[in-house]
């Protein structure tokens, strides 16, 4: 019993712990899908991301790969790089099909990004849903920074300038 | 030896407490709550910023509670979408499912907004104040969302629990109840 309640005691502490490490410091992140390969993984397998989730919203910055809760739905998260800023303008590709977001907002060529928000698009852009699709996500949204890869492969993911 | 065994002991458990203590703070922080102070002038009459001083200013309790789940009529406080690192606070006037037409006020479009899953509809009570609720920037997602105001804390003479209050006009003309309920 009394062993018991030094495990209990210690188990707690480490929940606690955890949680308030992957909610506030760094976190480990299994992601799937295709719409960052090959950055991330090679053809939708499973990776497995350290996720800096302490640095403030402001520390976002364009080409960080970050991890956002999905703006089309009420749970889940997306991993996806910032290719545009508040304030900046997207990088639009004339020779793609337009998304229906780009389709319906860009004017004469252009797109800029709204104050407070970002604009995120996955590496891999043939299978990438993404603010082509549906807009610029609120930087409220933005979870934390991937810092690197662990698995398959360790890879260093954020460049620092 | 010893006093080198000594120090290192009083070191480690003083840091223990430190991080400890700091550690349930955070944790208190994002589960529980914490006072928060009003700013602008969005919310009057029910909440009222006062004079510029900080202490002058109206506190509220905002509930951080798991499992919260967005009601119309709450008053919450959430991340900015136009200002990414700023917190603002509005009332709940819809909900996932309902339709809302956006105010005469401050829309030009007047075509009602279905409201998607995993967002609500904000709006001021203070219908002077220009935009700065979902009438400018649309539905608000839910994980945006800290939590909702419960009390007001200060000035003590205005003490009140806030978890029922109406806006100070009638809302019911903007929006219709999704069907399923």
């Amino acid at each position: 019993p009394e062993i018991m309640v030094t495990a209990a005691k210690w188990a707690l502490l480490g929940a606690l712990g955890t949680g308030l490490m992957f909610s506030r410091g760094v976190a480990f992140v299994t992601t799937s899908g295709s719409s960052m390969v090959p950055t991330i993984n090679d053809t939708s397998n499973t990776s497995v991301l350290l996720v800096d989730v302490f640095s403030a919203v402001t520390n976002i910055k364009k080409n960080d790969i970050v991890l956002c809760h999905d703006p089309e739905e009420c749970e889940g998260f997306i991993v996806k790089r910032v290719t545009a800023m508040a304030g900046q303008f997207v990088q639009l590709d004339p020779h793609e099909e337009p998304g229906p977001y780009v389709a319906r907002h860009s004017y004469e060529g252009r797109l800029s990004v709204p104050t407070g928000y970002c604009w995120v698009e996955g590496d891999n852009r043939s299978t990438s849903h993404d603010s082509r699709a549906f807009g610029p996500i609120p930087l409220g949204l933005v979870k934390g920074r991937a810092l690197c890869r662990i698995f398959p492969w360790p890879k260093v993911l954020l460049k620092s300038e | 030896k010893q006093w080198y065994q000594r120090r290192v002991a009083i070191t480690a458990g003083g840091a223990k407490w430190f991080f400890g203590c700091g550690g349930l703070a955070i944790l208190f922080y994002d589960n529980i709550g914490f006072v928060h102070t009003v700013r602008g002038k969005s919310m009057s009459p029910t909440l009222n910023p006062g004079p510029t001083r900080s202490l002058l200013r109206e506190k509220v309790w905002l509930s951080r509670l798991p499992f919260y789940q967005p009601t119309v009529g709450d008053i919450v406080v959430f991340k900015s979408p136009k200002h990414g690192s700023r917190l603002a606070m509005k009332r709940i006037a819809g909900v996932a499912g309902d339709t809302v037409v956006p105010s005469k006020v401050m829309k030009n479009t007047m075509e009602a907004v279905l409201i998607k899953p995993g967002h609500v509809w904000v709006e001021a009570d203070n219908r002077h104040t220009a935009g700065r609720d979902s009438n400018e920037y649309g539905q608000l997602h839910n994980k945006m969302i800290l939590g909702k105001v419960t009390w007001l804390l200060w000035p003590w003479s205005r003490i009140q629990s806030l978890r029922n209050t109406r806006p100070p006009f009638q809302q019911s003309e903007n929006r219709e109840e999704s069907q399923q309920r």
